[in-house]
């Protein structure tokens, strides 16, 4: 019996709204203007949007720039949520897409790239241990390896391996996010997968 | 002892049950004899089940809200400073190609086009306007930072600079075009302030690379 992978999403797909009343809340007076009520949203969703960009991006230094243009973002955008889903599903999703955009946008920048500057690859000491050690989850060394594993993957496997295995959106979702057909998106997950193993093996 | 082992991407589909027969009974029959490859399954399975449990959340480094502060500020101070950018030849050009390239895309090109349309009256997007006034005053006094360390700069550096702008500048506009033609797109306003975005950090990493020359 094949025994499908048992994974759980948490977040990608829309979630019906249980905002509590005082995000709803926070998200009007953000919307006002009021900076006060969007640094409380900042504090109440920056852990996750970190991780994504930290694990989408590959370094630390990357993840820290992402998260300020997203957060930047979701301040000028905040006003279009409507709250059909929950503000958590809907910053999910803008980050998503806003990394892959700037993903997409590194890559055509990269193409142009002299030998000066040089392709921006994942500096070496960044790549490794990008877990903090304030992070404690079940395992901190299963954990780390894990994370390093998932830092080194090429950045087209690596998008795919994070959002079908660590977030837990479908081929389909994927596929039209990242604008690629849906084999080629199961074929960048077994391929990541297959990287990965012969990290964690070595 | 069995040399012609399954490889990990055909493992992998296998666990996540997209293998049709004949090539998923070849597969069962090769696991139910072969050790290492049952293994092997065992091992990708944890492995994918860790990933999953990986922690959601991870704290971001603490000054990343004091540099969101600023550029809220920043943002916040650009109605403050009406005009500016358009004394900058560059952004003017960037802004004079995308009103050209939107202008063109308004124009109705047929009869069917023109039901209903404003004949000839080109109009930028309300939201293709509120994108470009919030991120002009951070470009141009970027660019005004940039242009002002140039002489610190290599030429080789100085043109790889000019390249990649040029690069993101061109998405800019083809993103521009597309939401002039396609206003109600969120997608499309979500590009193009990801394009602004990227434009911001590619040039305040590059006035940090200058000025730490």
């Amino acid at each position: 019996m094949p025994g499908q992978l048992a994974l759980v999403p948490d977040g990608p797909s829309d979630e019906p709204s249980d905002e509590p009343s005082d995000e709803r809340s926070l998200a009007r007076r953000a919307v006002a203007g009021d900076e006060t009520a969007f640094e409380q949203l900042y504090h109440a969703h920056s852990s996750r949007v970190f991780a994504l960009c930290l694990r989408m991006s590959g370094t630390r230094h990357q993840a820290a720039e992402l998260t300020q243009d997203v957060f930047v973002h979701i301040w000028q955008r905040l006003g279009t949520w409507r709250g059909e889903s929950a503000l958590s599903s809907w910053i999910h999703r803008l980050t998503v897409n806003f990394v892959l955009s700037s993903v997409r946008s590194e890559q055509r920048r990269l193409k142009y790239e002299t030998s000066e500057i040089g392709p921006q690859t994942p500096d070496a000491d960044e790549s490794t241990l990008i877990l903090e050690a304030s992070v404690k989850p079940k395992s901190v060394e299963d954990a780390i390896d894990i994370e390093n594993a998932i830092a080194a993957l090429p950045p087209g496997a690596r998008t795919v391996f994070v959002l079908h295995d660590v977030e837990g959106y479908q081929h389909n979702e994927i596929a039209t996010m990242t604008g690629t057909a849906e084999g080629t998106c199961r074929a960048q997950l077994h391929r990541a997968r297959k990287l990965l193993m012969e990290a964690l093996d070595r | 002892m069995n040399t012609d082992h399954i490889d990990i991407e055909t493992l992998s589909a296998y666990a996540d049950g997209e293998l049709k027969t004949p090539a998923l009974a070849r597969v069962e029959q090769h696991l139910a004899r072969c050790s290492p490859c049952a293994a092997a399954l065992a091992r990708l399975r944890a492995a994918v089940a860790a990933a999953g449990a990986l922690p959601r959340g991870m704290e971001p480094p603490p000054e990343v809200w004091g540099a969101i502060r600023s550029r809220l500020a920043d943002a916040r101070a650009a109605p403050n400073r009406p005009g500016r950018w358009w004394h900058n030849g560059w952004l003017a050009a960037a802004a004079a190609v995308i009103l050209v390239v939107g202008t063109a895309l308004l124009v109705p090109r047929g009869a069917d086009k023109a039901k209903g349309a404003k004949l000839g009256v080109p109009q930028m997007p309300v939201v293709l306007a509120s994108v470009e006034k919030n991120y002009a005053p951070t470009i141009t006094e970027l660019r005004e930072t940039l242009n002002s360390q140039r002489a610190v700069l290599s030429p080789n550096t100085v043109k790889t600079l000019d390249r990649s702008l040029a690069v993101i500048d061109s998405a800019i506009a083809e993103a521009s075009a597309a939401l002039v033609a396609d206003p109600a797109s969120a997608a499309l306003a979500d590009m193009l302030a990801a394009y602004y975005e990227r434009k911001v950090g590619f040039l305040k990493r590059a006035t940090n690379l200058s000025s730490s020359m």
